[in-house]
């Protein structure tokens, strides 16, 4: 490892397998999965530093062409994802999660993974929670039906089961056999981005797992996909070689998903998201609910629906003054 | 009264109106206590018009 601008050697390591796949996971740090187990190398470390092994691949992604990594913010966890096919040419894939905590490997088969932090529920003291969603094929299940699932990998408040939420995959007509190959929270926006490998854009909203969008962004393969870190949307690039971007539109978020038909109970969803991420286009419905509280004397209720609207839509002077 | 005990019971942070609001009546009662609590929670949003109502 050099450091190019200071013409200086950083750090020399050896591993007794081939590398396969390597990739940063943040700016001093690098994993190399090998053939047989994932290390992590911190280049600050160093000169003589060795790399730290995390974990050992499980035997299934023996197999597999290793096609992604990556660690949760807090470092607890990771997961490999692995691409193979079966005796019918089916293109499926093993993803292996890891608890570094509790070094434990869980084993799922589905194409493409991420971890995600937001809030998702209405509990109380909740906040944000930590997800881990993926894409699921299972191999046995010869329909070929993918499902995206959300589930909890932080400690849930006290006395309440684990966050989860899933979907059945809709399929493009035109695109049969297509599945995800890249996925990437929106923790900005409480939505979750798939791109698929004939080039299809998908946004589920993670506490419903509904699907809000679906369009095809590219007819060439996206060969590299990254977060913009700016807007918490997509950057890609095709095989055509034409760089594309995703973004959300923040103030027309919340009332497109209220006039979307397509989302079961719409409404509901638009207003939990206004709610929960702070964005504005439900402010009628925080007026009406306040204003409704109010007027059947539902002082806390009322006092709820000010907390909950975005910036300071009802916290001012004249709500004050209706309290007194 | 609940709406600010709402407020500051589900952890969020009163802005500049509503801190001004909630400390009039709690300083009147000489609470002091209740606003250093709050203030090392980082719920009240401080302006020259509170300070000048603590001092």
């Amino acid at each position: 490892m050099l450091d190019l601008a200071a013409a200086a050697k950083l750090v020399t390591t050896t591993l007794n397998e081939k590398v396969v796949f390597w990739r940063w996971i943040s700016s001093t740090k690098l994993a190399l999965v090998g053939t047989a187990a994932v290390y992590h190398l911190d280049i600050t470390a160093g000169a003589t530093a060795s790399a730290v092994k995390i974990f050992d691949r499980l035997p299934q992604m023996a197999s597999c062409q290793i096609m992604s990594y990556d660690v949760d913010a807090g470092e607890k966890w990771c997961y490999l994802i692995g691409l193979y096919s079966d005796a019918n040419r089916n293109i499926l894939s093993h993803i292996q999660l890891y608890s570094i905590e509790r070094s434990m490997a869980m084993p799922l088969e589905g194409y493409a993974a991420c971890f995600a932090e937001m809030p998702v529920t209405d509990v109380a003291g909740a906040g944000k929670t930590q997800l881990f969603c993926f894409c699921e094929r299972k191999a046995a299940d010869s329909t070929g039906s993918q499902r995206i699932i959300c589930t909890e990998i932080s400690t849930p408040p006290a006395g309440q089961p684990k966050f989860k939420s899933q979907t059945e995959i809709q399929l493009a007509q035109d695109a049969p056999g297509d599945f995800p190959i890249y996925a990437q929270a929106s923790n900005k926006y409480g939505m979750l981005f798939i791109i698929t490998k004939a080039g299809y854009f998908y946004m589920y909203e993670v506490s419903r797992a509904a699907l809000v969008y679906r369009q095809r962004v590219t007819q060439e393969l996206a060969v590299c996909c990254v977060r913009n870190t700016s807007t918490d949307g997509i950057i890609y690039i095709n095989k055509a070689g034409q760089v594309g971007a995703i973004n959300i539109d923040e103030n027309n978020l919340v009332s497109y998903v209220m006039n979307a038909q397509h989302i079961p109970d719409q409404r509901n969803v638009a207003f939990k998201l206004a709610s929960r991420f702070k964005l504005p286009g439900a402010d009628d419905i925080f007026l009406q609910q306040f204003n409704m509280a109010l007027a059947s004397s539902d002082f806390a209720g009322a006092a709820r629906a000010a907390r909950d609207a975005p910036n300071d839509l009802l916290r001012n002077q004249e709500t004050i003054n209706k309290f007194k | 009264m609940i709406y600010f005990t709402t407020l500051l019971e589900s952890g969020s942070k009163l802005n500049e109106v509503e801190s001004l609001e909630i400390a009039r009546p709690v300083l009147q009662a000489g609470r002091t206590e209740l606003i250093d609590q709050w203030m090392g929670k980082n719920q009240l949003t401080i302006s020259d018009q509170l300070g000048d109502l603590i001092r």
